[in-house]
């Protein structure tokens, strides 16, 4: 095949993820070190956490990047199986922490862990799998597609148990837009969308808290001091920030005033302290990110690479469109971690692997 | 192949789809990102720097702690602080104001000026001097105020312990909370500078006695005035907490053991309530409510008495001849011995060529099982634990709750050895030897009880029929007192079983004790005392003095156990701190 494909991708979107990690970390130190002082008197707390997480990620990119993706077809399903069991394994009290209201975190000895984070990943690696080995079938429903979609179904209800809304989000953009570049017909795709919304709708409005983030999100000037408060908060940190922003380190509204200054709403961190360059620029670097991926999906090998490539890059792209999206109030509250640049390890090292499997994608099509 | 590719340029064109969607998306926001930071930017700018909201705390008063006639033994009352507003002030102005309040303080000059210094980077907040000053000390700042500027008296509230060192290990002490605690707690309910309660009850009962910290959300300007509360958390106070403990009988209890070293426990053993629980040597936990730091605190850490091990539930001891109790039941429950049978203690016991020394080298002469245990003639133990045998002496010492935990509330107990031949071969890979089942039956070797094992066991052969959990919380209300949060019920933990033939010679037995034997000290006028010495060796000094006794006082039927380490004899040093303790509960007419 004969693609006019002449810069080295794999090398391009390793340097991109390394320097997106790098304004994560230094963003993460920024937003923290006060908050961090007053929760347990070591400004580093957070930085070193995310240090760690950082220098795990990037060997495991690496490690990843130097085998065969094609290695990841034959442990796709024990994979996708310890995830779910890890998943529930959170359901229990004892070995869980629960943050938020949510129990996400999953703790082995001193290290807490989300598997949430790597179920995504996980559920990228089977679709592709499947879709690569049921190549002719995918367009029949009844043998092709609806296999997957129950799969997809019963993992959503766990997901949701987990009270998180927004990796199913994820997880479900991920998964039709690969279904449909697999082949699958957008008939069948719509049809079965139309069948959740009701499920979605009632999900939603079911659920108060759920209910109270889409009312605020549709107006939060209504009540700038409880519902509203969390977006408020975001628009102030924005707008106060301009275009060139308050400089490093100068974000008022981090100080107590944001909530997850340094996770969730740390673009709004960044807004204040670089401005709308800064923020712009950021952007700028996740549509080259996107931009190389889409790149090296097309160009993949085999089908599997192909759609291994593509849900990775979407997944990592939809996840920063979604945080960018809930932080300028384009979308409702969800909580969504801003790949490679929000704390938390969990997420910071699984994105890595993912881009692991990308270098690993590209380094394939290199010789074909 | 060529399928292949003409599937790769649909494919193509579906992905060409799909980034219109994600660029309209995109674009959406960064038009969002725009308007927001750029067009908007000054006015979003202005409400930031005009709307500050500050967040005020508002801490939770902790809650009281009662004994079971609801007399506070912990409780918040307010403290007079000095402290020191540096703001303002010059070098020598401070130094001036140090020497003044260091002659009405009584603190060393340098002292307070370090107190003054620790402050200096945040000179408008106030800097602690002193703690809970008196009256007198309050009155003459006042007096002097002209002098001393920048001087303030505040109140603030202070966890008080009533009586000082009553019942220190049993109500534990509070401080500032670790910054290991802190990692640990993953509901997030501490901050730093909280305080929680470190050991005891108030470590137990810390989610009841801490209550909730409110706050204020505060809207400021930028000069930081007050324009309005946005909202406000009213903090929720701390529960208060009924202990089973009698403040009276505790205070009895700790004046009999005086000076010495060890633990009284006192359970009702009707229902398993705990009316006193002492560990001595004690501590005063009012130092450690101090937010200056102290140096006695350290000192008390570092001492060789380890003066905060509980000795009631956290040490583990040999319980000497107070076994022969277990061995005696065994052997009466096992129906294998003539009670009239004598053997004859000339002071030693042969084993082969071992010899096994009886505590009174001259002997006891002839003994038969009664004599044996009002005298606690080893040598008649010897043999009675050798034709027992070491599994039905475990059998019976199990079902007394040795070697087990009691799971009394507090959480640092310890659970003391009960050793059996497949503990052994567990432990060590080796057999059982019958010399261990000799000095087993007095209570020596390998076996480890906790004071409160004992009182528990001794409550059992009083009760005849069960042993209960030692309770402690009587309930927990919340700060109006309309409402019962939590209580502990009294709770069958170990069912004894035994024919009333074998209760009926054990009950004798003991009572003999007291009236004519070891345990005569004991002896109170008009109180039917049953009770049983014990002596253990151990190498690290004197012998340690056991004694536990059970009788009926008042209407209320009492399990005692008391133990002085390194005291000798337990008839000479344990048994007269009983007889004081039940016959000061007697005269003073007590209401358990």
């Amino acid at each position: 095949m004969a693609y006019p494909y002449k810069i080295n991708s794999h090398l391009s979107i390793f340097l991109i993820a390394l320097f997106l990690m790098a304004i994560g970390i230094t963003m993460v130190y920024s937003a923290s070190a006060i908050l961090a002082n007053e929760w347990v008197k070591d400004s580093y707390y957070f930085l070193k956490k995310q240090l760690l997480g950082a220098s795990i990620g990037i060997i495991l990119a690496l490690l990843m990047g130097s085998i065969n993706y094609k290695a990841l077809q034959k442990i796709v399903k024990p994979v996708v199986i310890v995830c779910m069991l890890f998943l529930a394994l959170t359901l229990i009290p004892e070995l869980s922490k629960e943050a938020g209201g949510a129990r996400r975190w999953f703790k082995v000895g001193f290290l807490v862990f989300s598997p949430l984070e790597f179920i995504k990943v996980a559920a990228i690696i089977f679709i592709a799998d499947y879709l690569a080995r049921k190549e002719d079938l995918i367009k029949n429903f009844e043998k092709g597609l609806f296999p997957i979609l129950i799969v997809l179904g019963i993992l959503f209800v766990i997901i949701l148990i987990q009270r998180s809304l927004g990796t199913v989000i994820i997880i479900g953009a991920v998964a039709f837009s690969m279904l449909i570049i697999g082949g699958a017909r957008i008939g069948h795709i719509l049809g079965t969308i139309l069948l959740i919304l009701p499920f979605a709708y009632s999900l939603i409005y079911n659920v108060d808290y759920r209910k109270r983030r889409i009312l605020a999100f549709l107006n939060p000037w209504d009540d700038p001091s409880d519902k509203g408060y969390h977006i408020i908060q975001s628009f102030l940190a924005l707008g106060s920030g301009g275009l060139f922003g308050k400089g490093l380190g100068e974000s008022k509204q981090k100080l107590f005033y944001l909530p997850a200054p340094h996770t969730d709403f740390i673009f709004s961190v960044i807004g204040e302290e670089v401005g709308c360059i800064g923020t712009t620029f950021i952007i700028i670097l996740f549509i080259i990110f996107a931009w190389i991926g889409f790149k090296i999906a097309a160009s993949a090998s085999d089908l599997f690479g192909r759609y291994l490539a593509f849900g990775i890059t979407t997944m990592i792209s939809s996840q920063a469109l979604l945080n960018i999206g809930v932080v300028t109030g384009v979308v409702p509250t969800t909580g969504v971690p801003l790949p490679f640049i929000s704390f938390g390890n969990s997420s910071l090292i699984s994105v890595m692997m993912g881009v692991g499997m990308l270098i690993s994608v590209s380094k394939k099509n290199r010789y074909v | 192949m060529k399928n292949n590719l003409i599937e790769f340029d649909k494919a193509k064109k579906k992905l060409q789809h799909l980034s219109i969607f994600f660029f309209v998306v995109l674009l959406a926001i960064l038009i969002r990102l725009f308007y927001l930071q750029v067009v908007k930017g000054n006015y979003f700018c202005q409400v930031s720097e005009k709307n500050r909201i500050q967040l005020i705390p508002i801490p939770a008063p902790r809650g009281v702690v009662y004994d079971c006639k609801e007399t506070p033994l912990v409780k918040i009352g307010p403290s007079f602080d000095i402290m020191v507003v540096q703001i303002g002030l010059k070098k020598e102005d401070i130094e001036n104001i140090a020497r003044k309040l260091s002659c009405i303080l009584n603190i060393k000059t340098e002292k307070i000026i370090a107190f003054i210094n620790k402050k200096k980077s945040l000179p408008c907040e106030p800097a602690l001097v002193a703690e809970n000053v008196s009256k007198d000390v309050v009155i003459r700042i006042a007096e002097h105020k002209m002098e001393l500027p920048g001087v303030i008296i505040q109140v603030n509230p202070k966890r008080f312990y009533v009586y000082g060192e009553l019942a220190s290990h049993l109500l534990g002490y509070i401080g500032e909370v670790s910054k290991k605690d802190i990692e640990r707690d993953e509901e997030r309910r501490y901050k730093t500078g909280d305080l929680i309660g470190k050991t005891g009850i108030e470590k137990t009962l810390d989610d009841y006695l801490r209550g909730e910290n409110g706050g204020k959300q505060v809207e400021v300007d930028a000069k930081g005035r007050k324009i309005r509360i946005l909202s406000c958390k009213e903090p929720k106070a701390g529960r208060n907490v009924y202990l089973t403990i009698n403040r009276q009988v505790q205070e009895i209890a700790e004046e009999a053991i005086k000076d010495k070293q060890g633990a009284v426990v006192i359970l009702n053993s009707d229902n398993g309530k705990v009316l006193a629980l002492v560990s001595k040597p004690s501590f005063n936990p009012n130092m450690f409510t101090s937010r200056l730091g102290n140096e006695v605190v350290k000192k008390i850490l570092e001492h060789p008495n380890h003066i905060f091990m509980n000795r009631a539930i956290q040490a583990e001891y040999s319980p000497g001849s107070v076994f022969k109790i277990i061995v005696k039941t065994a052997a009466l429950e096992k129906n294998i011995i003539n009670i009239k049978k004598k053997v004859f203690c000339k002071g030693k016991y042969f084993l082969g060529k071992k010899e096994f020394k009886c505590w009174e080298k001259a002997g006891h002469g002839e003994v038969d099982l009664l004599k044996a245990i009002i005298k606690s003639c080893n040598v008649y133990f010897y043999g009675l634990g050798a034709m027992v045998g070491i599994n039905s002496i475990v059998d019976v010492a199990e079902k007394f709750g040795i070697g087990e935990k009691t799971n009394i509330v507090l959480s640092e107990e310890k659970k003391g050895l009960l050793p059996s031949p497949r503990w052994k071969r567990e432990k060590f890979n080796e057999g059982w030897y019958l010399g261990e089942t000799i000095n087993c039956s007095v209570g020596q070797g390998y076996l480890l009880v906790t004071p409160i094992q004992m009182a528990c066991m001794i409550s059992g052969v009083g009760n005849k029929e069960v042993i209960y959990r030692p309770m402690l919380i009587e309930k927990v209300e919340n700060s109006n007192r309309d409402e019962l949060i939590d209580y502990e019920k009294p709770e069958v933990k170990y069912r004894l079983n035994f024919k009333d033939k074998t209760l009926k010679l054990l009950d004798e037995g003991l009572k003999d004790v007291v009236r004519l034997g070891t345990g005569w000290r004991a002896c109170v006028w008009r109180l039917k005392v049953a009770g049983k010495t014990g002596t253990s060796q151990n190498p690290h000094g004197e012998d340690h003095a056991w004694f536990v006794c059970y009788t009926e006082i008042n209407g209320v039927n009492l399990g005692i156990c008391i133990l002085v380490e390194h005291g000798g004899g337990g008839g000479k040093a344990a048994a007269p701190i009983a007889g004081e303790i039940l016959s000061k509960i007697k005269m003073q007419g007590i209401i358990l």
